[in-house]
């Protein structure tokens, strides 16, 4: 165990002059150390540049200078995230070597705020999958039952999370992959609306639903890096102009009373009976911490996915096509008699895994003439009516919630079947499709199989309104701090 | 619809996606394929003729950056990655038909670039 669990703890304790920026570098390594050839949550870690980091932070403040919100907690980065130091692979053999030349934006804001990058983090081939499975450089493990998934793409941000291997995460999200790992490893993870975070350095999946979001140990943390890491950047046109609030001062303001939505669709006969019972439980938390609770129409929900698998792999097809050999990554060995052609089709056969190429083949299909109205714009029209579905849902309520997932954490290898996987992500898909705001909370455990698996429930709401989900999962956790592995 | 995928030949496909297929690997990813593709048919059941696409999540208008200069990266710093360089360029395999070096240019065949 880390001697802090949360950024705010050990902000305060630094400033306090109760510990300083490298004994905490030093305990994180130790525990890195000691746990991550069990967990196998990080890819890489920059012991030498995190100690040096945090040196310097300390000599700043024996100065007297301000060392940032951050003062030197250490952040773990998902291996799809560009940072200067080590390498980006986004878990692809494809990128095993390949060293950015740039800070993505929101590294380099949380540098800025006195973050140390103490290492990158695996997950799923170029973010797609919902397991951590997916991964050239092995499946991560779950921190509360090894043998299980910590749940994908950014399965190494939420264990190393869950599992005291760093104070937060970064991780991104295209159909789910924050908010469905936090929900496996019990941590709290944030998509936040489209264009909040900038996207420049992020590596391209599905380009109209990627989005960079915090995984961390407390409500508090996340509105802590949400803020560092939010506002326009003009690198990425799609980065909002919009104010960002202070959310942080703003979660403990006391807010008015919050009505929530429950979706028919959020007690499903599709969910594990343990997810239903968990969610019934929750629900009567939320009412419990004062919020009053309505029953909502969602019924377009069910064609999240169907909508989800068309448009995500059809942009995903586009943008893996920079991955030829040429410029950078893997390159196969020249063949005598290869043309061009050649080469690029065996440079990509050897470089990308079998979800990745599945996912190209399918946007390829999608996309290809003949298919293109059948599917991919039928897909687009879907998505213009999630989208008007959840304006009307927000008109009568201000968050709606349902369970992150259908199942608490599944054993590595159950799910080797791609339908049975992106069902996984039947919840959080729509999120994405329509560009709003969403976070998974911790909300108790599940007894199976003698292990204790955390439950995760979703709050989703407007777009921008990142200071709804957060008031709403502040007072939750308030209300239950147990849920949130806060006790004592 | 129903036999979307079995016209399109797998072949056809992947050299539209530059993939290689190896024949061992041909029968299973069809398979997941033709799984995957019959999921999506769920779209089928909805009403969508008078729906105009949503091509973005992106509510904003598209707006336009002053054509500021700014420096670029430097050059080294980009081939660091590249799996082959000479000098200061990407080295890559020949592109251009050995018989017609001597030929004009326009005859040259710059083959299938994705």
């Amino acid at each position: 165990m880390l001697p802090y669990r949360t950024i705010s703890a050990y902000v305060e304790a630094v400033r306090a002059g109760r510990t300083t920026a490298r004994q905490m570098v030093d305990a994180t390594l130790a525990q890195i150390d000691a746990q991550n050839s069990r967990l196998n949550a990080y890819r890489e870690v920059f012991t030498e540049e995190a100690r040096a980091a945090a040196n310097r932070i300390d000599e700043h403040m024996a100065r007297g200078a301000d060392p940032g919100p951050l003062a030197g907690a250490p952040i773990s980065i998902k291996d799809n995230i560009a940072t200067t130091l080590g390498r980006t692979s986004a878990g692809s053999k494809m990128l095993a070597d390949y060293r950015s030349p740039f800070n993505a934006t929101a590294v380099e804001r949380l540098i800025d705020a006195g973050a140390i990058i103490i290492g990158k983090v695996q997950c799923d081939e170029f973010g797609m999958g919902s397991s951590g499975e997916n991964c050239a450089f092995g499946p991560t493990r779950n921190p509360h039952d090894t043998d299980r998934v910590p749940g994908g793409s950014s399965s190494g941000a939420a264990a190393a999370v869950a599992a005291g291997l760093c104070l937060a995460s970064i991780g991104s999200d295209t159909g789910g992959s924050v908010r469905l790992p936090a929900s496996f490893c019990g941590v709290v993870g944030v998509k936040p609306t489209y264009g909040r975070v900038s996207r420049y350095g992020l590596v391209a999946y599905g380009s109209s639903l990627d989005c960079i979001g915090p995984i961390t140990n407390s409500v508090a943390d996340a509105a802590q890096l949400l803020q560092i890491m939010s506002g326009h950047d003009p690198r990425d046109s799609t980065s909002s102009t919009r104010d960002v609030f202070d959310f942080t001062k703003e979660i403990e303001r006391p807010g008015k009373p919050m009505r929530l939505g429950v979706p028919k669709k959020a007690r499903s006969d599709k969910n594990d009976d343990a997810v239903n019972d968990a969610f019934a439980r929750a629900v009567d938390h939320f009412r419990a911490s004062g919020a009053e609770i309505i029953d909502v129409d969602f019924g377009l929900a069910d064609y999240g996915l169907a909508t989800y698998y068309v448009l995500a792999p059809a942009e995903a097809s586009s943008n893996l096509a920079r991955y030829d050999g040429i410029r950078y990554g893997h390159r196969a060995e020249p063949v005598a008699g290869d043309s061009l052609e050649d080469l690029y089709a065996r440079t990509r056969a050897e470089g990308f895994g079998e979800e990745v190429k599945r996912r190209i083949m399918l946007g390829t299909f999608v996309l290809s003439a003949g298919y293109h109205d059948a599917y991919y714009v039928k897909a687009l029209k879907a998505r213009r009516l999630i989208h008007d579905a959840f304006t009307e849902v927000f008109s009568r309520c201000d968050a709606m919630i349902t369970p992150t997932a259908s199942m608490p954490a599944f054993r590595i290898g159950e799910r080797a079947d791609p339908i049975r996987m992106y069902q996984c992500d039947r919840y959080t898909v729509n999120a994405n499709i329509a560009g709003i705001c969403a976070m998974s909370l911790p909300a108790g455990t599940i007894e199976q199989d003698g292990s204790s698996l955390p439950f995760g429930v979703q709050l989703q709401a407007p777009v921008f309104a990142e200071m709804t989900l957060l008031r709403i999962a502040r007072q939750l956790e308030e209300s239950q701090p147990s849920w949130a592995g806060r006790e004592s | 619809m129903h036999d979307a995928f079995h016209e399109k030949t797998l072949a056809t496909l992947a050299r539209l996606a530059r993939l290689r297929i190896d024949p061992g690997e041909a029968a299973e990813l069809r398979e997941k394929l033709e799984l995957v593709i019959e999921s999506l048919r769920r779209l089928d059941e909805l009403e969508l003729d008078d729906v105009e696409p949503m091509t973005h999540a992106d509510a904003g208008r598209n707006r336009l950056d002053e054509d500021v200069p700014e420096p670029a990266m430097a050059v080294d710093e980009l081939l660091r990655n590249a799996p082959a360089t000479e000098g200061r360029h990407i080295a890559v395999p020949k592109v251009i038909d050995a018989g017609r070096e001597d030929g004009d240019e326009s005859s040259h065949d710059h083959r299938g670039r994705p």
